[in-house]
């Protein structure tokens, strides 16, 4: 809890709060050019506009928090500091995914808020739902990726890369088993293996906090638990990796 | 970080030099670029849908109305007296067909075609977008039928294709069913044949739905036995066949 606690201070000491408020306040801008511009449903083009960027905005901030503070740990050796207390290596590894998590559910909640502008309450609320598991998901793979590559660089392209795969791995899978790719070839279907392959390690992100459920109304009970159990299992699955290494690490 | 480390002592003239023609040549260089309307043959070839899917990485909603207002820039510019004249149609009903791939439940693609492509002083041009509309609206005609009953209108006043506007109403009456139809848009095709002095067919039609029992205001129901009366009495008047009891 500790960690957690510290986590969650140095997010507000970094300017996390502020940069939420600018996003928003971006948000608001965006919106207001966008009613200018849409000659028709122009409060659901809005809406989904400016969802898509504010779910954006929580993503990259989580990311850029998780590894710019670890990174900084790394390099004035607090995590030494805090090894030689008497914690467990997964304790010290939960408390700060905890502090990271618990930082972007709170942003999912500010975007959340704002969305209410725009949007009904129950869709926000599934909204707000799934967008505080996908950044409770993508603080789990910023910090296994900084935790192994402890640069701020390599960690946020890792980051980046496992996020937009696993954004668009649905859309390249229907592309490689499209009717004009469909030859029936050797390489073909090897590519279609490989694709199903990296589709079967990637959480179902597509899927997640769609901005479609602020308009066309919000998924079933059904549909959102299987989502919803679907993050949490490759979260787990993240945290589990991330531990591993970390407690196989010489530090 | 202190106030003090930004005051302008101590920074070598040089660079503030630099630093203000540098930013002076920035705004005159963008001030020089015309930023305006893109034209009409700056079109390009519409992506595949599953190309634009990929790009949306689980946006489709929010690309598909971006995709949108990209669409509508080409070819409306102030002054442009005849907007979308010079539009290549073909490619824009790829982009229309690409965007309600994208996002089927948007009514934003089908409405532009409608009320904006479709109204253009072009025969040729509106018959194309009139198809797409028919088309589109095949696949889910209880949600798109407002814009195959404006595709009729058109047909009817602009084209003075009574033929083409009783295909589009036909396709209303027999396609979408749904409760949330107005029975106004099932009666197109009625009044369509009417002027198409296609009496019978009317008279026909009107006996259809009133036995049909899908009527229940009282007053839809008084004005269509009114409607009946009046064909029946032009049948007559021509010679036509014996009315209904």
């Amino acid at each position: 809890m500790t960690l957690a606690r510290f986590a969650l201070l140095e997010a507000r000491r970094t300017g996390l709060p502020w940069l939420a408020l600018a996003s928003i306040a971006i948000g608001l801008g965006v919106a207001g050019f966008l009613s200018r511009l849409a000659m028709t449903e122009s409060l659901a083009t809005q809406t989904v506009v400016v969802a898509a960027l504010f779910r954006l905005c929580a993503v990259f901030l989580v990311a850029v928090l998780v590894v710019t503070s670890v990174v900084r740990e790394y390099a004035d050796k607090s995590l030494e500091l805090a090894l030689s207390l008497p914690m467990s290596r997964t304790a010290f590894y939960l408390g700060r995914l905890a502090g990271f998590a618990a930082s972007g559910m709170l942003l999912a909640a500010c975007f959340a808020l704002a969305m209410l502008l725009w949007a009904s309450p129950v869709a926000v609320v599934a909204w707000f739902a799934s967008l505080a598991l996908e950044t409770a998901l993508v603080a789990c793979a910023s910090l296994f990726f900084v935790m192994a590559l402890a640069q701020v660089v390599p960690a946020l392209a890792a980051t980046a890369a496992f996020y937009l795969l696993a954004r668009a791995i649905s859309a390249l899978r229907a592309i490689a088993s499209g009717p004009l790719t469909d030859d029936g070839g050797l390489a073909q279907r090897v590519g279609q293996w490989g694709l199903d392959a990296v589709a079967f390690a990637l959480p179902p992100l597509e899927q997640a906090t769609q901005s479609g459920w602020l308009v066309y109304g919000p998924p079933t009970a059904t549909e959102f638990a299987q989502l919803a159990g679907a993050l949490v299992v490759y979260g787990a699955l993240l945290t589990a990796a991330g531990l591993f290494d970390f407690h196989r690490r010489d530090l | 970080m202190s106030a003090a480390r930004y005051k302008r002592r101590g920074v070598p003239t040089a660079i503030l030099v630099l630093l203000g023609a540098s930013l002076a040549l920035q705004i005159a260089w963008r001030a020089s670029e015309r930023a305006g309307t893109p034209a009409a043959e700056e079109l390009p070839p519409a992506p595949r849908p599953a190309a634009l899917k990929l790009a949306a990485l689980g946006e489709p909603q929010a690309v598909a109305r971006l995709t949108m207002l990209y669409l509508q820039a080409f070819d409306y510019r102030s002054g442009n007296r005849l907007p979308y004249q010079k539009l290549d149609y073909d490619r824009l009903i790829a982009w229309l067909d690409a965007i309600v791939e994208l996002d089927p439940r948007s009514q934003y693609a089908l409405s532009s075609a409608a009320r904006i492509y479709a109204e253009v002083d072009d025969p040729v041009r509106q018959r194309k977008m009139l198809e797409f509309i028919y088309r589109r609206f095949l696949e889910d005609p209880d949600r798109r039928w407002p814009w195959l009953a404006h595709a009729a209108l058109l047909a009817k006043h602009r084209l003075k294709d009574l033929a083409l506007a009783r295909r589009f109403a036909s396709a209303i009456d027999r396609q979408a069913t749904g409760p949330d139809v107005p029975v106004w848009a099932k009666q197109m095709e009625i009044f369509i044949l009417e002027d198409m002095n296609e009496l019978e067919a009317a008279r026909v039609l009107i006996g259809g739905l009133l036995a049909s029992g899908r009527i229940t205001n009282p007053e839809e129901l008084r004005f269509l036995y009114e409607r009946l009366k009046i064909l029946e009495t032009r049948i007559r008047a021509q010679g036509g066949s014996k009315p209904s009891k």
